[in-house]
């Protein structure tokens, strides 16, 4: 094809506006379809750019605090790094429900904040065969987790020398570990007055483990005193490592639709393509829709109250009280025969004999001191009121 | 390319192989064959673009009376053509049901007719007409869309009409025909007709009575012949709505009506609707078609947001009329009609002429003079008040000059001038 056929075959856009009260020319529908098939070719290369973006972008890091892929201060990725380099095979995990998947027995899985898991989570991480480390303990319950040990006491973070047997705790010599402390039935190391910052029992073939302080873990924590031969020993008992950082929106155990009407996959599919030839069948229109080309109009009555506003803002009382007055003269002028000319007192005798008032309060009304408030003009406005149909009484 | 229901059950019933069958490969293949019998079902359908489509004569309808679209479809491709037409109007138009149902065999004709209704005065024009086929299962079609271009002028609603025989009745009333006669300055002698009781004394005849020794009495009759020139401003204060309707539309009826009247009284009437310049003019019509030309010519016209130039009205007024007759302004009375020149203008005509100033008001100003609700209201009402003495300021200017202003609710504004025109026939100022 030569380069003179491209041009004249390229897609034109013709840009056509609407003049004011006319209605725009009909587009031919060969120029509508240029159009469309210019704006698919356009919304196809923005996605791409925007996946191939993302793509380069993305992290292969995370900022999640306890995760073994967060290099930051409060990350624990030279832990699970050590680990990998020795042999131990790391999988990450965020729910409940790939966490009892994946600790198998003869593996050891790492729960971070176990107390701030809901019951049900508890209870099903309880019957997993695998060793289980507990790490990073707070204010929360660990009740339906395990019955041997509770959360008594806090303590400062400090420096502490081993004050047990548990071969781990022997060969870290000492830790530098603060905040919760467990107390109960178990072999207790590094204590604290009767509780301690690390214990261990065995339930039948199942060893449990409990780290107290989540901060022996991070980057930062991990190379302080014995911390890292105490961590590192515990979770690398076994070579598959299950590292489970609870994400709080987890729904394990509550009951979602899919779970009351468990479907296979491919109907879910099947489905989900009846939808899209739903959306197909009522989405496209039978012609384009018609707009109304809008005469100009404009309420009369919008002039009147954008004058008044006007008033209110300026607290034009004395100007608004002189507008009332005048109106209500010129509307009993003809009704007590007042000429246009008519001065004041002229004004106030008429009114006087019309409505059998005294000169005092007709002048009072009509020429007293502007009011200066809106109580004021209220009652201004009550006064000619009154006065307009004692007159029309009259 | 379009799909029916039809496709979306085909669709559905894939729900039947895929739960006993519950694989992936079962969605995929039904999704295949869903896809080949779609694309063939289009593919079969009869072309839109082979369709010759035309639209019937539109004649002109008057606002809230109905008008029928009719569009004739010719099949000029091979294949039988199934379907549907929509004929989509403006929607103002009214066009409901605008869908019909199509079956045409090759080589013939149908016709289809949408009930229009329109709501609008002014000329209404039809967007395109769409036209989907489908194909012989019924599940996919194609779709195309055509300009058929037409337009259906609306013509104003001349709801005032219903004041017309009171009105007539009055002028009969002024005419020697009936038993009352009008002696005025402006009265034209007409004839001589026998005394009978309850004639004024006043009008008998005594050198014809002599003559012809019987009683005889003179009869008179309005002026006929007099000129009446209704200038319609279409200029921005014309835009403003008074409660649901543009000021114009109220000046459009009074003048409809007062073109009526006076056509009937044997004047003859002339329109003219200006802004900046001319948007439409009828004169020299013939009394027979002035109603239905008239109405024509104001029909396409819209208010537009731009200042009236009055001096091209007194130059049009001075090019139209070499001898005295009726002009009739119709517009607006504001505070603002003495900077842009009405007063002075009407006053120069005034000298020339017998001008008319007919003026719409707004219902909603005396409500807002009248609200004491909150204190907002009160500053409302005094705005309301203040406006009003504008308006009567500028009302008296007029006055003095030697203008008579009509200023009415819009509803009322056509017979107040249709009973202007008839005091100043009865007194004889035209």
């Amino acid at each position: 094809m030569s380069s003179t056929d491209t041009a004249t075959s390229a897609p034109t856009i013709v840009a056509r506006g609407y003049g004011a009260g006319e209605r725009g020319p009909e587009t031919s529908t060969a120029a509508g379809r240029r159009r469309t098939v210019t704006i698919v070719v356009a919304v196809v290369a923005l996605l791409l750019v925007a996946v191939l973006v993302a793509q380069l972008t993305t992290r292969r890091t995370s900022d999640v605090a306890y995760a073994p892929d967060n290099p930051d201060p409060r990350g624990a990725r030279a832990a699970a790094q050590v680990l990998e380099e020795q042999g131990v095979d790391v999988t990450y995990v965020r729910t409940t429900a790939a966490a009892i998947a994946e600790a198998e027995a003869g593996s050891t899985l790492l729960v971070l904040d176990a107390d701030t898991l809901r019951p049900e989570q508890q209870q099903a991480i309880a019957e997993v065969e695998a060793d289980i480390v507990l790490a990073n303990l707070g204010g929360g319950s660990l009740s339906a987790l395990t019955d041997r040990i509770e959360i008594d006491s806090y303590t400062q973070r400090a420096s502490r020398p081993v004050d047990c047997e548990d071969e781990h705790a022997v060969a870290a010599e000492s830790i530098t570990a603060g905040g919760a402390v467990v107390s109960g039935d178990v072999e207790t190391c590094f204590q604290a007055g009767e509780s301690g910052l690390y214990a261990t029992w065995t339930e039948g073939d199942q060893t449990w483990r409990v780290l107290t302080d989540g901060w022996m873990l991070t980057n930062t924590g991990l190379p302080v005193a014995g911390n890292a031969a105490l961590v590192l020993r515990s979770l690398g008992a076994h070579d598959r490592l299950v590292w489970y950082v609870p994400d709080p929106n987890d729904g394990f155990g509550t009951e979602t639709l899919a779970d009351q009407f468990p479907l296979p996959a491919p109907v879910v599919l099947q489905l989900f393509l009846v939808g899209v030839a739903i959306v197909l069948w009522r989405g496209r229109r039978l012609g384009p829709v018609v707009v109304e080309p809008l005469p100009v109009q404009v309420k009369a009555s919008e002039t009147t109250r954008g004058r008044g506003r006007l008033y209110r803002r300026a607290g034009a009382h004395a100007h608004a009280a002189a507008a009332l007055r005048a109106g209500f003269v010129a509307r009993v002028a003809g009704r007590v025969g007042l000429p246009s000319h008519a001065g004041r007192d002229q004004v106030v005798d008429t009114l006087a004999r019309a409505s059998g008032r005294s000169h005092e309060s007709i002048f009072d009304v009509l020429y007293g001191p502007p009011p200066t408030t809106d109580e004021g003009l209220g009652s201004l406005t009550q006064a000619l009121d009154t006065l307009e149909s004692e007159v029309q009484r009259a | 390319m379009s799909i029916t229901w039809r496709a979306v059950a085909l669709a559905a019933l894939g729900l039947v192989p895929v739960l006993l069958l519950p694989q992936m490969a079962t969605v995929g293949t039904w999704l295949l064959i869903w896809l080949a019998l779609v694309i063939l079902d289009a593919a079969l359908a009869a072309s839109p673009a082979k369709v010759a489509i035309t639209r019937g004569r539109l004649p002109a309808v008057r606002l809230t009376e109905p008008a029928t679209s009719t569009l004739t479809l010719v099949n000029t491709g091979g294949r039988r053509l199934r379907g549907v037409v929509r004929d989509a109007w403006q929607p103002t138009a009214g066009a409901e049901r605008n869908r019909h149902p199509l079956d045409i065999q090759p080589g013939e004709a149908r016709r289809v007719s949408t009930p229009l209704l329109p709501v609008r005065r002014g000329d209404l024009l039809p967007h395109r007409v769409t036209l989907r086929t489908l194909g012989p299962l019924g599940i996919a079609g194609r779709q195309r869309s055509i300009p058929v271009p037409g337009t259906l002028r609306v013509l104003p609603e001349f709801s005032s009409r219903r004041h017309l025989p009171s009105r007539l009745a009055r002028l009969r009333e002024m005419d020697g025909r009936s038993a009352v006669n009008v002696r005025g300055p402006g009265t034209e002698f007409d004839s001589l007709r026998e005394y009978v009781m309850g004639d004024d004394v006043r009008a008998i005849d005594w050198r014809a009575t002599a003559r012809r020794q019987e009683m005889v009495v003179r009869t008179w009759r309005p002026e006929r012949d007099r000129r009446v020139l209704i200038v319609l401003d279409t200029a921005r204060l014309s835009a403003a709505r008074l409660g649901d309707a543009p000021r114009l539309d109220a000046g459009i009826e009074a003048a409809l009506l007062l073109t009526a009247l006076a056509t009937r009284a044997g004047d003859r009437v002339e329109l003219v609707a200006v802004d900046r310049e001319v948007r439409a003019r009828v004169s020299g019509t013939h009394a027979s078609a002035v109603m239905s030309t008239m109405a024509a010519a104001v029909a396409p016209v819209h208010p537009r947001l731009v200042e009236p130039d009055w001096t091209l009205v007194a130059q049009l007024v001075r090019d139209r009329l070499s001898q005295r007759a009726l002009v009739v302004l119709v517009t607006a009375v504001e505070a603002s009609s003495v900077e842009t020149g009405l007063v002075q203008v009407a006053a120069t005509l005034a000298g020339d002429h017998q001008v008319v100033v007919a003026s719409a008001t707004d219902p909603e100003a005396e409500a807002l003079r009248r609200g004491r609700e909150t204190s907002a209201d009160l500053f409302d009402a005094a705005a309301a008040e203040r406006a009003g003495l504008e308006r009567r300021a500028v009302t008296v200017e007029l006055r003095r000059a030697g203008v008579e202003v009509v200023e009415r609710l819009p509803d009322d504004l056509a017979p107040a001038l249709a009973d202007t025109y008839l005091a100043l026939k009865a007194a004889g100022r035209l």
